[in-house]
């Protein structure tokens, strides 16, 4: 959580757009991350943050009364997202077919190209997952998300959230193995 | 390696720079949509829609109440518009308009009985004028040769062949004498 978030939400909901500048730094990293390794193209992956973060601000009104955490509020939003893209979407390419380089989206990862491949690699495998393994492994492995925050945000209880991830990492090795 | 640590390096992903940029400023200027209003919104929108409600509704007053208003003033304004008195007035117009023509016709028919009369009414006319010298023929004359000279009020015998001397008459007394 950012610092002094709960007053940049509350500045956010009376119109400054300053408040929400600051929030959007914040979180479009995660958002752009989570968006990317469910949907693998970059431009994709850009189109749909931007629609996140659009409509997080055009609707931030709505968020003061739903009672749970911001980024469990902006992560709802880009599931949902990418639910209506998968549903409007009208080919689908295979991954087995595709540039493995092209969805390295970023050439900031400080690691070598070994280490770059076996990235590469479980990224891959991450995206044969099921959706909700998908989201429990991202949420609560790559970007340290709360518990608490990822049941909120995949509107499940905590339990079923450290079943899931249990599930989720097993059948990941089995991808992967 | 261990699945988590390469789960974890995925952190390292991030967006191009100007794509980030571009879309903040995007965001940050769309707007938002006022989906509610402040307590003071709602009351100023109010007030604005009730004045004008307001000004329509004199609008519409004013217009249904001139209609009255006019009926109100016209007759110290427009007393010149009295039906009684325009009928007075047309009636005087169209009797003098009938004593004209009538003094006209008189005169018309003393020309033609001047010149149609038998020589007997002639002579004795001549022989009375013979007495008087031309004076009274040339007064006779006179008399039959200038017929709009006649005074338009005045005529008082329908015979051709006398004249009598023009007096004037009132309005009145002309209607009367036209209506027996």
């Amino acid at each position: 959580m950012l610092d002094g978030e709960e007053k940049l939400i509350k500045r956010a909901i009376r119109g400054e757009a300053s408040a929400f500048g600051s929030l959007y730094d914040y979180y479009q990293p995660k958002i752009y991350r989570f968006v990317l390794i469910k949907v693998s193209r970059r431009e994709e992956a850009e189109d749909l943050t931007h629609q996140v973060f659009l409509s997080a601000w055009q609707n931030i009104e709505s968020y003061k009364n739903l009672g749970f955490p911001f980024s469990s509020w902006l992560y709802r939003i880009a599931r949902n997202q990418i639910v209506d893209h998968y549903r409007t979407r009208k080919n689908e390419i295979s991954l087995e077919g595709a540039d493995p380089e092209y969805f390295v989206a970023t050439t900031s990862l400080q690691i070598d190209t070994a280490e770059k491949m076996e990235v590469a690699r479980v990224r891959s495998a991450i995206q044969k997952l099921k959706p909700e393994y998908q989201d429990v492994i991202i949420m609560r492995f790559v970007e340290d998300i709360p518990v608490r925050e990822t049941a909120i945000a995949l509107e499940k209880s905590e339990g079923a959230i450290k079943l899931l991830q249990h599930r989720a990492i097993k059948e990941l090795r089995k991808l992967l193995t | 390696m261990d699945l988590l640590e390469n789960i974890k390096k995925l952190k390292g992903i991030e967006a191009d720079k100007d794509f980030t940029e571009r879309s903040r400023s995007l965001i940050l200027s769309a707007g938002r949509e006022q989906n509610r209003f402040s307590f003071w919104q709602l009351v100023f929108k109010n007030l604005e829609i009730g004045t004008t409600l307001a000004l329509a509704g004199l609008l519409i007053l004013m217009i249904l109440g001139g209609f009255s208003a006019w009926k109100i003033l016209a007759p110290l304004q427009l007393s010149s518009l009295d039906q009684a008195s325009l009928r007075a007035e047309a009636q005087a117009i169209d009797i003098q308009i009938k004593l004209a023509g009538l003094n006209y016709e008189e005169a018309a028919r003393a020309i033609k009985s001047s010149e149609s009369t038998p020589p007997t009414a002639q002579r004795q006319t001549r022989v009375v004028g013979k007495k008087q010298g031309s004076e009274i023929s040339e007064k006779t004359n006179n008399e039959a040769v200038s017929p709009m000279k006649a005074d338009v009020t005045t005529t008082t015998t329908t015979t051709p062949t006398t004249s009598s001397p023009s007096t004037a008459i009132s309005i009145d007394e002309a209607l009367k004498r036209l209506s027996n």
